[in-house]
């Protein structure tokens, strides 16, 4: 049975402070907030694919296939990569609502 | 391993010597030598041998264990580091013994076996950093996840997004006998690129020192996955839910 140590891990000499963020839940830049905010507010749709997105006006109501093979090269979506909305996995029949977040999930890099 | 009291000791795990290894290793250990941290136990895991034929993305000047003539040539160069070497693959026979609770671990594998593997036993734990690299030809992606006192920071490296992780088809090298293959006979079938290993590694790195110091700021970590694309330049982080 593996020894359980103290949590957390290994701490510095004490010669620095703790610096303590101003909201502890902050997870967004300014940046991303303002435009979190303005997404939600025209209905736009995001739609990811590994290191490249883009945010939409045009897509309420577009099947997740179409989308798919509409950005296909300039997104460099796999055929094998699949789709998730808001974080759940749709089938490609799925049609997008206002303020979606669409991300086209390519299987992780296999060798090292 | 003996009991430590009051230990304050910064266990890092590199598992896999190979093309994202080697990158990771050097800048690793001298940023770790430097650093100020009390105490640095650096434990490489590999069961794979240096053969002349990996020259091409590999650093070493000897052919032989890869984990042992690793950990011999840093040892010469990081004095203030203690590292121990473990000649063998990760797999169900030894990995309760090799990852635990407390460790900071670096996955450079070449296989979702392993992940899978490694993914399953951070689960286990309560306190863990798993910073896991994998890359194709030109591309590749960078996944990280913490656990903190039981709860689940972001996401394993087994998770809903990765399926081919969560159930995966490949082998584990370990788990070959006759039909052992290295490095360089799968990369007969899979070539690599160094850059591109190079890119991982340098990702893995950054993702060390984020997780690191938001954790000493007291911050949450806001990503967990992070992709990089060579062929169009880019890289961007992702949050997981």
């Amino acid at each position: 049975m593996a020894q359980k140590q103290a949590g957390g891990f290994a701490n510095k000499k004490k010669s620095e402070s703790n610096i303590v963020g101003s909201t502890p839940n902050e997870v967004l830049s300014a940046q991303e907030a303002i435009q979190k905010l303005d997404q939600a507010a025209s209905g736009q749709i995001k739609v990811i694919h590994g290191s490249a997105d883009g945010v939409f006006d045009n897509l309420v109501g577009v099947q997740v296939s179409t989308v798919r093979n509409s950005l296909v090269n300039a997104f460099n979506i796999p055929a094998d990569a699949t789709c998730f909305i808001n974080g759940e996995q749709v089938s490609e029949d799925y049609v997008l609502q206002a303020s979606q977040v669409c991300e086209f999930v390519k299987k992780s890099g296999i060798k090292g | 391993m003996a009991k430590k009291k009051n230990s304050n000791i910064l266990k890092v795990k590199i598992i896999g010597c190979g093309g994202i290894g080697c990158c990771l290793l050097d800048p690793l250990c001298r940023y770790l030598n430097y650093s100020e941290y009390p105490n640095i136990e650096v434990s490489l895991i590999d069961g794979d041998t240096y053969e002349e034929r990996n020259k091409e993305r590999q650093i070493f000047q000897v052919a032989g264990p890869k984990a042992t003539i690793t950990a011999e040539r840093l040892r010469q160069d990081f004095q203030r580091l203690n590292f121990w070497d473990h000649p063998v693959y990760l797999g169900e026979h030894n990995q309760i013994t090799m990852l635990r609770d407390g460790d900071i671990i670096f996955s450079c594998v070449d296989n979702h076996k392993t992940r899978k593997l490694i993914s399953d036993r951070a689960e286990e734990l309560d306190n863990v950093v798993v910073i896991s690299g994998g890359n194709d030809f030109e591309d590749g992606n960078v996944q990280v996840h913490i656990k903190e006192n039981g709860q689940d920071i972001t996401l394993p490296i087994a998770n809903k997004y990765h399926p081919e992780i969560v159930n995966p088809t490949d082998k584990n090298p370990g788990d070959y006998d006759e039909e052992r293959m290295g490095c360089q006979e799968m990369a007969a079938v899979t070539p690599q690129l160094l850059i591109m290993n190079n890119i991982i590694a340098a990702h893995m790195l950054s993702t060390f020192y984020g997780v690191l110091k938001k954790y000493h700021e007291k911050k949450p970590t806001d990503f967990s996955e992070w992709y990089i694309d060579i062929r169009d330049g880019q890289s961007k982080s992702r949050s997981r839910i």
